[in-house]
């Protein structure tokens, strides 16, 4: 059995006045403290993280992080895009359950705002194809490919998309952590500048800083037994075009089917999830691909109010999600894992979901090309 | 990253996709674009499906106006971005509406 035993996340944002190191302290150190560990009982740690070679000038991160705890254990640094964090939680719980080791630390980290907004944006092309890259696409341009997709097929709507960013940005509004910790109307995203048609500024999560971390551990927990019932990884065509569907990610579909048997949960069991919204197409799409809802419907039940706190059923991105909260890539993952121990343990005040017993996370990489889900039980 | 052995290297693929025709399959129109591609913005990108592959490309020659999923395009040969500090330029694939 593998508990989570520590769980912390830094502040989300345009954080100027710290580095990328001070990020992962932060989150390291505040995570061994919340699982009341010494730094010594830490045997390995694997850090998430996408871009610190191309916006830092620093890779190798494995070290630094070592470093800073100032015990020299192994280290792995993952990457898979946006999902580096999630592919960190995937690589720790298997070296957990080798019986390699029994505590390991995992840190997602990003530092991203150091550089201009054309700079980052080439940088996270490098989790797209050559070809994505020849053809002058976006992050934000693919995902509208897949809504412009989803819209002709199954009639979804910008309002329905729309309704997704609104959700997201009160429920951020209770995080303080959150990088926009405010509300804001369905009218005012349709009004905000087109930044790929039909994504809107309000339809994309942002450029963010931010790092978040967990102890794992197959010891006997010493607090509230959070456990990671299963943690699953597919991957699917680099590029987009390959795909014989823009409307769904089956690498969500595949990892998600292998974690609901892994651990003989349902989606019906679930209470709290943390997706993948990157923009809000995605997570109508993770809501379909996950389970939850059938094609085509996952975008009316939101501008219904359905996923938003206080609905009955599954309640989606109680943090924010990636809209409001914020979106450091590499940190992401691991903040997802945050959150939803946040939730098992009931200590999520403002934005607590009534008995949360069971918890999803799905972080994505790129257009798909990885997805890491994870499921928590209480 | 550009490199002068990689804009050769591409270079020598390009013929294979000349005189190629397709269907557009979904389109955007990118008004934020990422670096190097300024000049172009805002231009339309869009996913092709041919006889027997699937590309991504973007729609020229449009007169601004947007595309529609189903129209037919093909292949033309064009300039990609704008030059690098080592004054290679980049040429490939763009699609015109037929």
């Amino acid at each position: 059995m593998i508990s989570v035993i520590g769980a912390y996340t830094t502040k989300f944002g345009e954080l100027w006045n710290v580095t990328l190191r001070d990020l992962i302290n932060e989150a390291a150190f505040s995570a061994i403290s919340d699982a009341s560990l010494d730094t010594k009982e830490i045997q390995a740690v694997y850090l998430g993280n996408m871009l610190s070679g191309m916006l830092s000038g620093q890779e190798q991160l494995g070290p630094m992080l070592t470093e800073e705890l100032g015990v020299f254990v192994p280290a792995i640094r993952t990457e898979g895009a946006c999902a580096s964090g999630g592919l960190a939680v995937f690589e720790a719980v298997n070296a957990l359950q080798s019986g390699k080791f029994e505590t390991v630390l995992i840190v997602g980290a990003e530092k991203m705002t150091d550089r201009p907004q054309d700079m980052v944006a080439m940088a996270l092309m490098a989790a797209g194809s050559d070809a994505e890259r020849q053809a002058g696409a976006t992050f934000p341009g693919l995902y509208a490919l897949m809504a412009r997709s989803h819209m002709e097929k199954y009639q979804t709507t910008q309002e329905q998309m729309a309704a997704v960013s609104v959700k997201n940005h009160f429920h951020a509004s209770l995080n303080g952590k959150a990088q926009f910790p405010f509300t804001i109307t369905i009218d005012k995203v349709m009004e905000s500048g087109a930044i790929a048609d039909p994504l809107k500024l309000l339809d994309c999560s942002p450029i963010s800083d931010g790092a978040s971390a967990i102890i794992l551990t197959t010891k006997s927990a010493r607090k509230k037994n959070i456990q990671i019932a299963a943690s699953e990884v597919s991957t699917d065509t680099l590029g987009l075009a390959q795909r014989d569907s823009l409307t769904e990610l089956l690498a969500t579909k595949k990892a998600s089917r292998s974690a609901y048997k892994n651990c003989g949960i349902a989606p019906t069991d679930v209470d709290v999830a943390e997706l993948h919204d990157c923009f809000t197409i995605a997570e109508i799409m993770a809501l379909e691909d996950l389970g939850f809802y059938k094609k085509g419907e996952a975008g009316p039940a939101i501008l219904r109010g359905e996923t938003k706190l206080g609905s009955k059923g599954l309640i989606a991105n109680t943090s924010g999600g990636l809209k409001a909260c914020g979106h450091p890539v590499g940190a992401t993952g691991v903040k997802q894992i945050v959150e939803i121990t946040q939730q098992l343990r009931g200590v999520s005040k403002a934005k607590q979901v009534e008995n949360a017993k069971v918890g999803l996370c799905q972080n994505v990489g790129g257009t798909g090309a990885t997805a890491v889900v994870t499921i928590l039980k209480n | 990253m550009s490199s002068p052995i990689k804009a050769w290297r591409e270079q020598k693929k390009i013929n294979k996709n000349l005189g190629i025709q397709g269907k557009i399959i979904s389109w955007t129109k990118i008004l934020v674009p990422p670096y190097g591609f300024s000049s172009d913005a805002p231009y339309f990108l869009a996913i092709i499906k041919t006889n027997n592959n699937t590309l991504i490309g973007q729609i020229v020659d449009t007169n601004g106006n947007a595309p529609k999923t189903g129209q037919k395009v093909e292949t033309v040969y064009r300039r990609q971005k704008k030059p690098d500090t080592e004054g290679i330029i980049y040429y490939g694939i763009k699609f015109r509406i037929l």
